[in-house]
């Protein structure tokens, strides 16, 4: 037999599968296996009220939390926690911004060490001005701080187990027209928030080589806009990608379970998976908003840094 | 158009079948050529001639997939082309390292013969049918479409390593399907 005899016979091989490879659904794992398997379901409701449970400052709620998650009698069951904001501060809504005031304050999603080392920042440059201006300016941030933490009361974060998802590969339609567009234009396009700006720090923006496209056929409606934008650390160890799509086309990430739990940020119903091994955590969530379907995933960021960016997505 | 109402056309030998196909799957059949063939006019006359081929093979033929079967059409045109285009030496691309990959299945030995093209055809089918859907597509997407690795890690978010020990893992299981099947490989 010669490679050229197979390949001609692998020509023709029952179609079901030559469709099948094309366009049905491919189930695939999340980037990290689970290693959490008590748990199906957890629900998280995130609200700062002021209990015992985890209130172990910012940086300490994430860990907690994961432990808790592992916790094999956690098993459906509902936990109140602290968000991780400090709790020595009575809550309110009721806040007044004076205009043009900085909102540095806002950035929910950034680590311990790295607000450590901007509050250091912050009060060496500030150690120029009057006492009286230092004063307003920290007054506000922490009004700005309240402000992001009334809201983030609000809302009510579900995180689910996942073990797979399915990659749904749709590529059937040819565009008639490729339109080449910046990543500014391709905000415009879908007219709703694609770009966070809370981003953890050491996240940037990687520039794509052939740009971001949106596809027409001859009527010029709009037959392919499925963009990637894709957030990444210098080491490449941490990441955020944001997809986002009003057409079904190219590769879409699902679900497989349809019964999972639902978020609520900003009022907006979001879906949240989430798995972990000792390498890493992966966090995907899935959302439609006027009509746009958003996938947002990440490889190692924390589960506060990536509630902030929904946050800040869904602001 | 759905393809039931294509495949209509050209049962009724109406035109129109070239032009809607084309519009549908114009894209699909010009990605499996240029899988194969690197040049862009050959890419071009190999998609057009598939839609003649098609025409000629319709009405005799009503394929159940359209997509699959326009698509094998380009293939073996592509194929044709691409041996036409190299003879004897090997070409360059994606096709040179999936013909080296082949000689895994054979056991890195050609031997000429008589070879019943359908049998060994119906042998993979059988050979297919075991295998888990994931690996199937990932090998279906690598010899059938002649997909580049890259292009499979993208289009299912795998990694390059999932992929390759995939596709090396079936190349063996095809080995010795086949050498249990009773061909000479």
């Amino acid at each position: 037999m010669r490679a050229d005899d197979l390949i001609d016979a692998i020509g023709n091989i029952d179609p079901v599968y030559v469709e099948e490879a094309e366009i049905v659904k491919m189930r695939r794992k999340p980037p990290y296996p689970i290693l959490i398997s008590a748990a199906a379901c957890i629900c998280i409701l995130a609200a700062v009220q002021q209990i015992g449970l985890l209130q172990t400052g910012r940086s300490g709620s994430n860990y907690a939390l994961q432990e808790e998650i592992a916790a094999p009698e956690a098993e459906n069951q509902e936990m109140t926690l602290d968000t991780g904001m400090s709790t020595n501060e009575e809550m309110t809504a009721d806040v007044e911004m004076e205009p043009g005031m900085a909102e540095e304050g806002m950035a929910s999603g950034s680590s311990q060490t790295q607000k450590e080392l901007d509050d250091k920042e912050e009060k060496t440059e500030l150690s120029d001005l009057s006492e009286d201006i230092v004063n307003q300016i920290q007054k506000t941030q922490g009004e700005n701080d309240q402000l992001a933490r009334a809201e983030a009361a609000e809302d009510t974060i579900v995180i689910n187990q996942i073990e797979e998802l399915q990659a749904t590969v749709i590529d059937i339609k040819a565009p008639e027209e490729i339109k080449s567009i910046t990543i500014e234009e391709l905000e415009g396009y879908y007219a709703v928030t694609i770009l966070p700006d809370n981003l953890p720090e050491d996240l940037k923006l990687t520039q794509k080589e052939q740009g971001y496209k949106i596809g027409y056929d001859k009527e010029g409606k709009v037959v392919e806009d499925n963009n990637q934008i894709i957030y990444e650390n210098q080491k490449g160890s941490r990441n955020l990608t944001i997809s986002v799509r009003t057409v079904d086309t190219g590769v879409i990430i699902s679900f497989v379970d349809n019964n999972l739990h639902e978020s609520t940020i900003k009022d907006t119903r979001v879906t949240i998976g989430y798995c972990k091994n000792d390498e890493g955590g992966y966090y995907i969530a899935i959302y439609k908003v006027d009509g746009v379907t958003l996938t947002v995933e990440s490889m190692n960021l924390s589960q506060e840094e990536f509630t902030a960016v929904l946050r800040g997505l869904l602001q | 158009m759905e393809d039931s109402k294509i495949i209509d056309l050209y049962w009724d030998r109406d035109q129109n079948a070239i032009v809607r196909s084309q519009e549908k799957y114009g894209r699909y059949c010009s990605r499996i050529a240029g899988n194969i063939l690197k040049s862009r006019e050959d890419c071009e006359e190999c998609v057009n001639d598939t839609w003649l081929r098609a025409w000629n093979a319709m009405p005799a033929e009503r394929p159940d997939i359209l997509s699959a079967f326009l698509g094998a059409i380009t293939r073996n045109l592509s194929l044709d082309r691409y041996r036409r285009n190299t003879s004897k030496k090997r070409g360059s691309g994606e096709i040179t390292y999936i013909f080296d990959e082949m000689q895994d299945c054979i056991g890195g030995n050609e031997i000429d013969g008589h070879l019943d093209a359908m049998v060994l055809t119906e042998s993979i089918n059988r050979f297919l049918e075991k295998m888990s859907q994931d690996n199937r597509i990932i090998f279906v997407r690598r010899y059938w479409y002649m997909d580049s690795i890259e292009e499979i890690t993208k289009r299912y978010k795998l990694s390059e390593s999932k992929v390759k020990s995939s596709l090396f893992r079936s190349r063996k299981k095809l080995h010795e399907h086949l050498l249990k099947e009773g061909f000479e490989v």
